[in-house]
C-alpha cells in the first residue's frame, strides 16, 4: 500500500515535471506576433479584446488611466471588468 | 493515510490551486504578448493632450514631428470603437496606410485593402465568426456620415488564428476610410514614430518641450504625449508579488475551501485518528515521531493536490484552449475562444501553489494530531 502510494506520488511528481519543462522550451508567442505588430504599429497590451468600458485595458498607449480604477482602497484596482479580475493589472503611464 | 480524508483534502486543494494556476498562466502569457506589442511596435507613440485628457492629433502635426532631427518617419493612425450587427457586437477599427506594409501581411488570409480603393477591410477571427464574416463578404453600413453619406464595406482579409489575441475583434482598413466611418477628416489619434537608432530620447525631448499644435477649431492648443518603449516595459507587472489583485479574487474561494479542508482534517474522522494515535503511542511512538508523521502526511497531500492541479491547468490551457474560463480573464472572448489562448506556465506560481497547500493541509492536520498525541494513550484508544 506504502509502495502504492509512493509510486503514484513520484509519477505526479514526473508528470508536473515534464509539464514544467515542455512549457520552459515552448516558444509561446504566436507564430504571427511581429507581423501583426508591425502591421498596425503595434497595437494591444491589456487583457481587453475591445475599447468599451475601457480604452487603458486594451493599450494604455490609447487612454491615460482606467475610469474604474478606484485607488488604493481594498479592492480599488478590481472594479473594472477589463482588467482579467485584476490579476493583469497595470499601473497609470509616468507623466511627462 | 485515511483514503476519503486524503481524497476530500486533495479535492479541496486542487479546487482552491487550479484557478489560480490558470489565472497565473494567462497572465504571464499575456505579459509575452503584451512585450512582444511594444517590441515590434513603433519606437515612440505621440497622442494629443487638451485638459490632461487624450485627444485627437490635427495632420498638420505629422509635418512638425517629421521635422525633428533624429525621426525616420511618422505615421497617422486612427484606433477608435465601432458598434455592429444586430448583437451590438464591439469592435475596433484601426485606419493606416496599409500600402507600405505589403512585407507584413502574412498574418492575414486574403489580402491587405489596396491603396487607392476604399470601403475595403480586414477582419479578426473573432469578428468574423460572430458576424459570419468571410472574404468577399460586404458589411451595411454601421456609421454615420452625413458628408459623404454611408457605404457598404468589403472584407478582403481576415486575419490568421495564430496572431496575437488583440486581433480577434479588429478592423484594419485604409486611414482614409477610418476618417469617413468616424467622420474625422484632418485628425488622427496618434501617429507612429520610427527614429534613427539611439535618438528616441532625443526625439522624445524635443517633441515634448517644442512642438504644440492648434485644435481644429483653431482657438486651442494640443500639447503632445509621447509614450516610448520603456515607459510600456514599466508598466508591465514584475513577479507574482505584484499581482495583488489574484488574492483579492481568490481569497473568499480559497477561505472557504480551506475552512472545509480544516474540517475534514482536524473534525472529521477524528476519533478513528485519536484511536489509531494512541495505538502508536502504545507501541512506543513519542509525540514529535508522531506530529513528523503528519508533517510528512500533509507534505504528501499538498504535493499530490499541486502536482494534480498542475496538470489540469496545462490540460485546460493547452488542449482545451481555456474553455469556459478564458472568457473570465480575458474581457470579449467567448466560452469557446477564436484564437490560441495565451499562456505560460512556470515553475515559481506552482512553487506558490504548493506552499500555499502545504500551510492549510499542515494547519488542520498538526492541530488534530497534537490533540490526539498529548492524551493518555489509554484514553485515546477507548
Amino acid at each position: 500500500m506504502a509502495t502504492r502510494q509512493t509510486a503514484f506520488l513520484i509519477a505526479l511528481l514526473l508528470m508536473a515535471g515534464a509539464i514544467l519543462a515542455t512549457e520552459a522550451v515552448a516558444d509561446r508567442l504566436p507564430a504571427q506576433a511581429e507581423q501583426f505588430h508591425r502591421l498596425v504599429g503595434g497595437l494591444g497590451f491589456g487583457p481587453a479584446l475591445d475599447l468599451s468600458d475601457c480604452v487603458f485595458g486594451f493599450d494604455p498607449r490609447l487612454d491615460d488611466g482606467c475610469a474604474y480604477d478606484r485607488g488604493p482602497i481594498p479592492g480599488g484596482a478590481c472594479v473594472c471588468p477589463r482588467h482579467a479580475g485584476s490579476i493583469f493589472y497595470y499601473v497609470k503611464t509616468l507623466d511627462p | 493515510m485515511h483514503p476519503l480524508r486524503s481524497l476530500v483534502s486533495v479535492c479541496a486543494l486542487v479546487a482552491v490551486i487550479l484557478p489560480y494556476l490558470v489565472g497565473m498562466a494567462l497572465a504571464q502569457g499575456l505579459e509575452a504578448e503584451a512585450e512582444a506589442s511594444v517590441q515590434f511596435g513603433a519606437d515612440l507613440l505621440v497622442t494629443g493632450v487638451q485638459f490632461g485628457r487624450t485627444v485627437p492629433l490635427p495632420l498638420e502635426a505629422i509635418k512638425q514631428v517629421r521635422a525633428v532631427d533624429g525621426v525616420k518617419g511618422a505615421l497617422p493612425r486612427i484606433v477608435g470603437e465601432v458598434v455592429l450587427g444586430k448583437d451590438r457586437v464591439h469592435a475596433v477599427l484601426v485606419g493606416l496606410a496599409v500600402e507600405d506594409a505589403p512585407a507584413w501581411s502574412a498574418c492575414i488570409d486574403g489580402e491587405l485593402p489596396k491603396r487607392d480603393s476604399r470601403y475595403e477591410i480586414v477582419v479578426g477571427t473573432g469578428l468574423a465568426r460572430r458576424l459570419g464574416l468571410k472574404i468577399g463578404s460586404v458589411l451595411p453600413p454601421f456609421y454615420r456620415n452625413d458628408k459623404e453619406g454611408e457605404r457598404l464595406l468589403r472584407v478582403v482579409g481576415v486575419f490568421k488564428a495564430d496572431a496575437p489575441l488583440w486581433q480577434a475583434h479588429l478592423m484594419l482598413t485604409s486611414f482614409d476610410t477610418a476618417a469617413i466611418v468616424f467622420d474625422q477628416r484632418g485628425a488622427a489619434t496618434d501617429l507612429l514614430v520610427s527614429c534613427q537608432p539611439g535618438k528616441q530620447d532625443e526625439v522624445h525631448r524635443a517633441i515634448l518641450q517644442r512642438l504644440s499644435f492648434t485644435s481644429a477649431d483653431g482657438q486651442g492648443v494640443i500639447r503632445p504625449k509621447v509614450t516610448t518603449r520603456a515607459d510600456l516595459l514599466v508598466m508591465l507587472p514584475r513577479g507574482v508579488l505584484h499581482r495583488e489583485g489574484v488574492f483579492n479574487l481568490h481569497f473568499v474561494l480559497a477561505l472557504v475551501v480551506a475552512i472545509l479542508v480544516l474540517l475534514v482534517t482536524s473534525g472529521v474522522g477524528l476519533t478513528e485518528r485519536r484511536r489509531e494515535i494512541g495505538i502508536l503511542k502504545a507501541t512506543g511512538w513519542q509525540t514529535d515521531e508522531i506530529l513528523l508523521r503528519g508533517l510528512a502526511e500533509s507534505f504528501a497531500l499538498s504535493l499530490s493536490g499541486a502536482c494534480i492541479a498542475l496538470g489540469l491547468a496545462w490540460l485546460w490551457l493547452r488542449v482545451g484552449n481555456g474553455f469556459g474560463i478564458a472568457g473570465f480573464f480575458l474581457a470579449g472572448v467567448d466560452a469557446v475562444p477564436d484564437f490560441p489562448i495565451p499562456f505560460r506556465i512556470t515553475p515559481v506560481p506552482a512553487l506558490l501553489a504548493f506552499v500555499l497547500a502545504f500551510v492549510i493541509v499542515l494547519t488542520g492536520t498538526l492541530v488534530s494530531a497534537w490533540r490526539a498525541a498529548i492524551v493518555a494513550p489509554r484514553e485515546a484508544i477507548r
